[in-house]
């Protein structure tokens, strides 16, 4: 098990810039997201980690051991990184029995005869495909082949494991189920991961670090509950999870529990994030889930309520889903046990001051 | 921003020998195409192979020689009216098997096949047996039919030439439009339906538009191979005193002495139009490709519903399959085994003394001769050529060698080279030191190899680009170093098409006959060129028997390919 760190890494197609200098870091046995939309770079970052593409700049490091540095021309090829990948097709070989499929890296390493049988059938053991050796990948189901990638990739105990939009594949119920069960794998491996997706549920629950991107470039790094709830700006707030932005100017700073005041069209809101100066524009984000709707309007002193009108009601079975304008503004609100609510009807929303984060610079 | 596929030779620090490798196969291939091709132009300057002046003789020759112009408007008329006739069948034959409810249209569809299954030459003899004037075997019984002494048609004649060869080349046409109509999003006819247009004018405005660049393609590819093919006008054209630019070249070859120089001077002109017309096919080809094919999105294209209607378009496939197939196989079985050509196919009259006499006869020993030659050269031929075209097509599909493309255009230059022309550019280019190949078996060999390449390189790489590169990748990054994955993984995998392709160039070799012509010599006959001498001789039951041969071993090796890419159709492979 090793670390993996990856050091202004660039990697250019002709004119686009597919990744744009980026550094991150995945700690040894755990598991990093690259999260994003199609495009952003994170396949680019990873077939450059796994050694299918050469960076024009940067360095990756696995442990101690340089593995591509565009600077000391240090560029070891794929097939002596000593890493596992499990891929979106999966990539079974369809001539080879599920057995030589995962025994195929232990031949590599000249690992005895005797041994491999032995490592194969722990390792489909581990996956729980037991028994179905001998049948060639054809013959499986779509989760089946997806555990045989598994087993292929983590036989031989590879120092990292690569893991490129692995779920995608599969049907919904079976994604869901495998999300947990990879996870669940991944530790009890304890192998350091770094997984690629652009579905945000999925990096949500896989995670223990999620590094954002776009564009080539790092949005945002951090913990789960981190990205979500103090998203750095606003392609974090909206591509993870969704979120209502309202645009204001700071009027007050420093007030009691550290919390800031803006002014958003005529109401200002309470909020808590620090380090914006008076007079500076910035971008309230309000995810709909934080928002408590109601048809009475909430005894004085609650912070933050405004009084908004329906434009559109949505039952959703457990909850109400609300597009409400205040003032000009339009925001989204998953309201609770709620009567059935006609458009032009008057609530209330509150919002707690916590959960209302303002990213620096709002956008114009 | 599209996906930017990386090639899997991004993985590997290759070693230095692949670099090797690859100029190699550059320079070999190089040398196979370019070649010939630039004695072929430097002999046109030339006055004759062994001379070294420099002249421009040949060319004004070849304008002022009298039959000349003859020769060229016969070409036009030819290859107009073959192309022509070629889309009138071709593409309402398409229309049927893709988009109608016609009857039986999965068995029309083995159209797309016949071109393999019967070959120029052998639908020639049959159609010179079957249209003759006086004893042809159609005009008997257009005779019987209605009690007259004049025949129906007389197949040596410009229109029967054009008939034969429009025969003969249709399905090209068919191919490629049966495969747009298949692929067409059938949202866009329903999308006219709704706007108010009817099914006759959805068909003429959307359905036939978004066909054209596909049908625009065939009829270039068949335009081609109406230069191309030798074995109709050398039968049906040469008996009715019809030559075209094919004939032509033969004819300046068989003299006493050759003329090399004017065959070559007469061939660069042939040699742009192709190649001109290949550029066209190509260009159409791509935009067909953008108007039909939605990626990764596989619909069951809308069928008009035809009414009574369906028994005509059945009707007019079935005609086409009975003039094109059935008619020529029954006259060559009926040949076979007839004691005399022209009695009544009754028990009484049937034999098997042919299948002896063929063997045993007088010319047995040439045309046992003539099979062991063809049966050698193609073995030879195809496995020579299927091994280089397999490494050209690994290197163009996977390599990131920035000469790859070099490499994939050379070896498609051959598809626009009449096989007459390659064989005339052989005999200047290996005729001299340091080859002396004149009147060997291995110059017909290198005329077959370099002809056949582009499609066993279209036949590997196929079946490579099939192949998902993250099979390659998994090897790569289980620890499998470049020759592993290329042994363990890509080879097993490219097999299936590596077979296929070879069974593609053994046949196509076989029957060859374009280059033959001009390569043969004494003793060094091969099956085609003895046909059409048995052909001249008049020897009509050794004809028969001979093509039946040729249909036979054509038949099994498209079973034997259709079995073959069957087994690769596994999950993972495409």
């Amino acid at each position: 098990m090793q670390n993996v760190r990856v050091e202004k890494l660039v990697k250019r197609f002709g004119e686009v810039t597919a990744v744009g200098g980026i550094s991150f870091e995945v700690p040894k046995g755990k598991l990093l997201t690259l999260l994003g939309p199609s495009g952003c770079g994170k396949t680019t970052t990873l077939n450059i980690i796994a050694g299918f593409e050469t960076p024009d700049d940067g360095d990756v490091h696995v442990g101690e051991r340089l593995i591509s540095s565009a600077t000391q021309n240090v560029l070891v090829p794929a097939h002596k990184r000593n890493l596992g990948m499990v891929f979106q097709s999966y990539g079974l070989w369809p001539h080879l029995r599920v057995r030589d499929n995962v025994a195929f890296g232990l031949q590599m390493r000249k690992t005895p005869k005797s041994e491999i049988a032995g490592a194969v059938e722990r390792a489909l053991g581990l996956v729980r495909l037991e028994g179905l050796g001998e049948r060639y990948p054809s013959q499986l189901s779509g989760g089946q082949q997806q555990r045989v990638a598994f087993a292929r990739a983590l036989v031989y105990e590879p120092d990292v494991l690569l893991l490129d939009e692995p779920l995608s594949n599969l049907d919904a119920a079976l994604r869901e189920e495998m999300r947990l069960e990879l996870k669940d794998l991944q530790t009890e491996a304890g192998i350091t991961t770094i997984f690629v997706t652009h579905d945000q549920v999925e990096a949500m629950v896989m995670s223990d670090i999620i590094v954002v991107m776009n564009e080539g470039r790092i949005e945002q790094m951090g913990s789960p509950s981190d990205v979500y709830q103090n998203p750095a700006n606003q392609f974090v707030a909206g591509f993870v999870g969704i979120s209502n932005f309202l645009e204001g100017e700071v009027v007050a700073t420093g007030l009691g529990d550290a919390r800031t005041a803006v002014k958003v069209g005529e109401v200002t809101l309470l909020c808590r994030t620090a380090g914006v100066s008076e007079g500076s524009r910035v971008l309230l984000s309000i995810r709909p889930e934080d928002c408590v709707a109601s048809t009475e309007a909430p005894p004085e002193g609650t912070p933050n309520v405004i009084e908004c009108s329906v434009d559109k009601a949505v039952y959703m079975g457990g909850v109400l889903e609300l597009w409400l304008s205040a003032s000009g503004q339009k925001i989204r609100v998953h309201g609770h046990r709620l009567p059935i609510l006609e458009s032009g009807a008057t609530i209330y929303v509150s919002i707690d001051p916590a959960s209302i984060n303002a990213i620096k610079g709002g956008s114009s | 921003m599209t996906e930017m596929r990386p090639r899997s030779f991004a993985m590997f620090r290759l070693p230095g020998t692949v670099r090797v490798l690859e100029w190699g196969c550059l320079l070999v291939i190089g040398f196979v195409v370019l070649y010939p091709l630039f004695w072929l132009v430097l002999g046109s300057f030339r006055p004759d192979p062994i001379s070294t002046d420099f002249t421009l003789d040949a060319y004004y020759a070849i304008f002022e020689e009298e039959y000349m112009g003859e020769v060229l408007w016969n070409t036009a008329v030819m290859s107009a009216g073959v192309t022509s006739l070629s889309v009138l069948i071709g593409v309402p034959l398409a229309w049927i098997v893709g988009r109608t409810d016609t009857p039986l249209r999965n068995y029309i569809n083995m159209i797309a096949i016949l071109p393999f299954i019967m070959p120029p030459v052998v639908v020639a003899v049959a159609w010179a047996y079957l249209g003759t004037p006086r004893v042809g075997f159609v005009n008997l019984f257009w005779k019987w039919l209605v009690n007259t002494k004049e025949p129906l048609f007389d197949i040596f004649t410009m229109g029967g030439l054009i008939f034969v060869m429009a025969l003969s080349l249709a399905p090209y046409v068919f191919i490629f439009t049966v495969t747009a109509f298949k692929n067409m999003d059938p949202t866009l006819e329903y999308a006219a339906h709704v706007s108010g247009a009817n099914q006759w004018k959805t068909t003429l405005r959307i359905t036939l538009p978004m066909a054209a660049p596909a049908i625009l393609s065939g009829a270039l590819l068949t335009f081609i191979q109406s230069l191309e093919v030798f074995a109709i006008p050398a039968t049906i054209g040469v008996s009715g005193g019809i030559y075209v630019f094919s004939t032509q070249l033969w004819r300046m070859m068989i003299g006493i002495p050759p003329n090399f120089s004017h065959a070559a001077a007469l061939s660069i002109p042939i040699l742009l139009i192709c190649g001109l017309a290949l550029w066209g096919q190509t260009k159409a080809l791509g935009r067909s490709a953008r108007y039909t094919t939605v990626a990764g999105k596989s619909f069951r294209p809308r069928l008009v519903e035809l009414g009574p209607w369906k028994y005509v378009s059945l009707s007019f496939a079935a005609f086409y399959l009975l003039v094109s197939a059935i008619l020529p196989v029954l006259t060559l079985i009926y040949g076979t085994f007839i004691s005399n050509r022209g009695r009544p196919p009754t028990f009484e009259y049937l034999t098997l003394g042919h299948l002896v006499e063929i063997i045993t006869g007088d010319g047995g020993a040439v045309i046992l001769r003539s099979i062991q030659n063809s049966l050698l050269l193609s073995f030879m031929g195809a496995t020579i050529g299927i091994a280089l075209s397999a490494v050209v097509a690994y290197f163009v599909v996977r390599s990131t060698w920035k000469g790859r493309g070099t490499l994939d255009f050379l070896a498609l230059i051959p598809v626009a080279i009449p096989g007459a022309v390659i064989a005339i550019a052989m005999l200047w280019a290996y005729i001299r030191e340091p080859f002396n190949l004149y009147h060997t078996l291995w110059i017909i060999l290198i005329a077959y190899i370099t002809r056949f390449l582009p499609f066993g390189v279209r036949s590997v790489s196929n079946s490579i680009t099939q192949i998902h590169e993250e099979l390659e990748r998994a090897a790569a990054v289980s620890g499998a170093n470049w020759g592993v994955v290329f042994w363990k993984i890509l080879v097993p995998l490219a097999m299936p098409g590596i077979v296929a392709g070879w069974i593609i160039l053994f046949v196509s070799m076989m029957r060859e006959l374009s280059a033959s012509i001009m390569l043969f010599s004494s003793n060094k006959e091969v099956i085609s060129t003895i046909l059409i001498q048995l052909y001249d001789e008049g020897l009509f039951s050794h004809v028969c028997i001979l093509s039946l041969i040729i249909v036979i071993l054509s038949l099994g090796s498209v079973a034997l390919v259709r079995w073959l890419t069957k087994q690769t159709d596994v999950e993972g492979l495409t």
